[in-house]
């Protein structure tokens, strides 16, 4: 066994009785052994001191900022709620002209009913969406 | 029962059931490893955070490729090595002298601020094989067997390889130190 062998033993604990004293004659009697055993005993205590490294506190939270990012993706009854109020309104125009659908009779009063409706009703599903869409 | 208080296998199975809460509680688990694991092999502190939240991104995208066979903590930290490894193989090591110093400046007393430095010094100029072996054996989280498994090998040679790492740091040691200052460390 060389002496370099010897000192990772003795200093991984791995020593028989015999090596041990072996290492203590060395020791005592060869300086270039002491100073190579020193040197190791150096390294294994600074490495084993060696305290973890703790992240920053946002850490946690920036990797599941990361991970939980979804494009916004609107439902496609959405745009149908948009595109009713055109549909009404042209409808409603219609009335008043020669090109008037004989069974649709839209009043005024029914058109802002309709229109109101569909605005409370689309502001519902577009702060059903952000919400769920920021929760995931 | 609480997220903190499940195991990693029903935390996973939960995440994969749609639950990206119970990933925020594997992150927190393993976050110091990794991060620690990731520092010392980057050896640049003010990347290493992004890298270990690389980690975590890539690990929670592959989730569904992980084979119950082994324990999640040797899978991750397979993962954060070799993340970690090519971060490095990536960019020269530009941190200065002073940014070691700085790193061990506030954390410990003079005597041990010395030997963090020279330490820090002689591990940046090993090969990243041996860095990759001495992190993981000093976390002490790690049996030889699972430093094997993320480093896909087998615990007869990596106890081979640990003690040339350890030879090779002890040579860089020397070269960085006379004998003298040895003593005085």
């Amino acid at each position: 066994m060389t002496h370099e062998e010897l000192i990772i033993k003795y200093i991984e604990n791995n020593c028989t009785k015999t090596e041990i004293e072996k290492v203590a004659h060395f020791m005592q009697t060869d300086q270039e052994f002491r100073q190579e055993l020193e040197l190791h005993q150096l390294i294994h205590q600074s490495l084993s001191d060696e305290a973890l490294i703790e992240p920053s506190n946002q850490f946690t939270e920036q990797v599941m900022g990361k991970i939980s990012y979804k494009p916004l993706v609107l439902h496609w009854y959405l745009y149908a709620f948009i595109l009713v109020i055109p549909v009404l309104a042209i409808l409603y125009t219609l009335q008043h002209t020669e090109y008037k659908i004989e069974s649709i009779n839209l009043s005024f009063s029914t058109m802002v009913y309709a229109t109101i409706t569909i605005i409370i009703l689309l502001g519902i599903e577009i702060f059903y969406t952000l919400y769920n869409h920021k929760v995931s | 029962m609480n997220l903190e208080n499940k195991s990693d296998e029903v935390l996973i199975h939960e995440v994969l059931a749609g639950n990206e809460f119970a990933y925020g509680s594997l992150v927190e688990r393993y976050k110091t490893y990794v991060h620690t694991i990731v520092y010392k092999i980057v050896h640049q502190p003010e990347d290493s955070e992004d890298v270990a939240q690389e980690v975590f991104i890539k690990v929670f995208r592959s989730l569904h490729s992980f084979q119950f066979s082994s324990k999640f903590s040797t899978w991750l930290y397979r993962i954060a090595t070799n993340t970690a490894i090519s971060h490095r193989r990536k960019q020269k090591f530009t941190t200065s002298i002073d940014a070691v110093n700085e790193q061990s400046e506030s954390t410990y007393p003079l005597k041990q601020k010395e030997q963090k430095y020279f330490l820090s010094l002689a591990m940046k100029q090993l090969h990243e094989d041996d860095v990759v072996l001495l992190t993981l054996f000093y976390l002490k989280e790690l049996s030889l067997k699972e430093i094997a498994e993320i480093v896909n090998s087998n615990s007869n040679t990596v106890k081979v390889k640990l003690h040339r790492a350890r030879k090779r740091l002890a040579e860089q040691m020397h070269t960085l130190l006379p004998n003298e200052s040895i003593s005085l460390l």
